[in-house]
């Protein structure tokens, strides 16, 4: 079984002191350019590290984003950050996207990321962006006439970006952290996947984390993309999941978030392999071990030990 | 009436910032860091005091994070490496490693000399059970409910000592409190542990979060005031409180942004007021920053809170509001 990671990786730990840079930066005691060339050592960093560990399909780590949506928010016209807000249920905070006017795409640094990351991986790489529709709902609309005309215009805006990037990638993910928690408005997000999913020629991922999978996992059998990453961490969403194999027969790719990136407690190895046992009871396609969300919810050193423990664990599943 | 205040941590003086990394490597004694903990906080209450606050706070000069910082104290915890928050700010996040104990008083030693320099009430200030539990790594307890409840009775000691220590007013941090909405009725009974029997002004602070999802619950919350951020959010909440129904308690009204190195206007905060008095009685209100100015230079806090200060003494003398 192979592994991956399912959005950022720590910023800081490690050589080179990126925080330090960032607080210079600030202060006008170092320059962009220094700062970007500290950035692109701290992705060879994360890369370098998730490689040494053994993990198949690695990722940039996202380090320029300050949130999931900073970076691009800060390319485009017609957007703005704005307020703190906290990011779900974590002690984690991003800065809200207001939207004042048309969203005109820019391209955004994170594409010279992508390119950098290729440059010098010697893994497969996944880069990740934020879903259309929960971009929509943690941001606030000023300008357009209805939640679904915004929710076209990031479509659009992120399909514009994806398509930068997807000659560097073997995947491209797509986190929609709030799709659970809004159930009956799935249907109308499968219109904008239809989208981009026709407009790239790579292997699209679904993430969802952080909720209940019970009320929407059955309506993502037909989602048009390559396959669904899940936040496995409760019983009852590894329930909901095996009802849905049993019931839905889904044939894509599946990545299981059995890592718990939201604790430090090391996971035992017979447990994650008893979950995909039983995972694998009911589907044969590819599956992929991989950590609940994003890393940087945890300490550097404790991301270290997780991942190293969960490329162990694939192997043996 | 419109008191003013300030919401806890004040920024740390450079001598004090390279004190604590030089601590950190061994290279001076925890005494020679506590002096100049002391000296930090002397000049703090002094600068308060000339600004004009009424009820000032001790500056939090010996805490790296409000959570970090208790859970170094507390029975039960290990503190692991750093993890963000938000930007380019991280903390250390603690790890509940065995059962909660407050072995020892905490924030008393401190409160004690702050109050001993000044007239002014200096306000007892303490991060909430709910919040502990919240920010920290839970490897030892089966439930939440049962970590947020052995922190409540360690922090309920807490504040008894400072109430014993002569503290007018202890707040209680909570600002993870809005993160679940389903477990308001947790962080309620927690809070009710925390301030049970005490006979001084309780109030808890709560920011950056949905109050929406907790609106009216946490009116339920035993404390007599709730403090709020207004100023990050443009004073949005003052309209939501206004169709809702109103605030039974006393309202903290932060009226300029802790995140933003631009000082906002006398004129400014003085129109913001006067929109809150719209919604609040005067005599609910106690006028503050959104949250911690720790994150600010001391020029940008100094400069904050006297905005505040000076925004509250011409609305009471145009308004004829007792001073």
């Amino acid at each position: 079984m192979k592994s991956t990671i399912n959005g950022a990786y720590p910023k800081i730990g490690g050589q080179p002191d990126l925080r330090k840079a960032i607080h210079q930066f600030e202060k006008g005691q170092i320059g962009k350019e220094e700062l970007e060339e500290i950035q692109r050592e701290t992705i060879r960093r994360v890369i370098k590290e998730q490689e040494e560990a053994g993990i198949d399909l690695v990722g940039d780590g996202l380090i320029r984003f300050e949130d999931m949506f900073s970076s691009l928010v800060e390319s485009w016209q017609g957007i703005q950050r704005k307020g703190l807000k906290r990011f779900f249920d974590n002690n984690t905070y991003y800065r809200q996207p207001v939207i004042e006017g048309e969203i005109v795409y820019f391209p955004s640094p994170y594409i010279e990321d992508v390119k950098f990351a290729f440059s010098v991986a010697t893994k497969p790489l996944k880069a990740i962006l934020p879903g259309p529709f929960t971009f929509s709902k943690l941001s606030e609309n000023k300008f357009y006439p209805t939640q679904e005309r915004l929710i076209s215009a990031l479509t659009s805006a992120l399909l514009e970006e994806a398509r930068q990037i997807e000659g560097y990638v073997q995947a491209i993910q797509f986190d929609e952290p709030s799709l659970p928690l809004f159930p009956a408005e799935i249907e109308k997000v499968k219109e904008e996947f239809e989208r981009i999913r026709k407009g790239l020629k790579k292997k699209i991922l679904l993430s969802i984390y952080f909720s209940p999978l019970k009320g929407s996992l059955p309506s993502l059998a037909d989602f048009p993309v390559d396959g669904l990453v899940l936040d496995l961490l409760t019983e009852e969403n590894l329930q909901s999941l095996l009802d849905f194999l049993r019931e839905k027969g889904y044939k894509k790719e599946i990545g299981l978030g059995c890592i718990d990136a939201r604790n430090t407690r090391l996971e035992k190895k017979e447990e994650v392999k008893d979950i995909v046992a039983q995972i694998k009871d009911y589907f044969s396609g590819d599956l992929y071990l991989t950590p609940n969300c994003s890393l940087e919810f945890l300490p550097h050193s404790v991301v270290l030990s997780k991942i190293r423990n969960m490329v162990e664990i694939a192997r043996r599943c | 009436m419109l008191k003013t205040t300030s919401v806890g941590s004040l920024p740390k003086p450079d001598y004090l910032k390279k004190a604590r990394i030089a601590a950190q490597k061994g290279e001076i004694s925890t005494e020679e860091l506590k002096e100049l903990e002391r000296k930090a906080t002397e000049e703090w209450i002094r600068k308060q005091e000339e600004i004009g606050l009424d009820i000032l706070v001790d500056g939090e000069m010996y805490r790296g994070d409000m959570a970090t910082y208790f859970a170094e104290n507390l029975k039960g915890f290990k503190i692991s490496g750093l993890v963000r928050s938000y930007g380019n700010r991280y903390y250390r996040k603690p790890i509940v490693v065995s059962k909660i104990k407050r072995e020892k008083p905490i924030t008393l030693q401190m409160f004690r000399f702050a109050q001993g320099l000044t007239r002014k009430p200096v306000k007892g200030m303490l991060t909430g059970p709910y919040t502990m539990a919240d920010w920290s790594f839970n490897e030892y307890y089966p439930n939440r409910r049962a970590l947020v409840l052995d922190l409540a009775e360690a922090i309920h000691r807490e504040a008894v000592d400072l109430q014993e220590a002569g503290a007018e007013y202890i707040q209680i941090d909570e600002p993870a409190i809005s993160t679940r909405p389903e477990e308001i009725d947790l962080a309620i009974e927690a809070m009710g542990i925390v301030t049970k029997g005490l006979r001084v002004g309780t109030i808890t602070h709560i920011c950056y979060g949905d109050f929406e999802k907790i609106y009216p619950r946490m009116l339920e919350l035993p404390v007599e005031q709730i403090d709020l951020e207004f100023a990050n959010r443009q004073f949005s909440l003052l309209e939501f409180i206004r169709q809702k129904g109103g605030f039974s308690k006393q309202v903290g009204l932060g009226v300029v942004d802790v995140h933003s190195h631009q000082i906002e206007s006398k004129e400014e905060v003085k129109r913001n007021i006067v929109r809150a008095l719209e919604v609040f009685k005067p005599e609910q209100v106690f006028v503050d920053p959104d949250c911690g100015l720790k994150t600010r230079t001391e020029e940008e806090a100094i400069a904050k809170l006297k905005v505040i200060v000076e925004a509250v003494k011409e609305l009471k003398e145009e308004r004829g509001l007792s001073l």
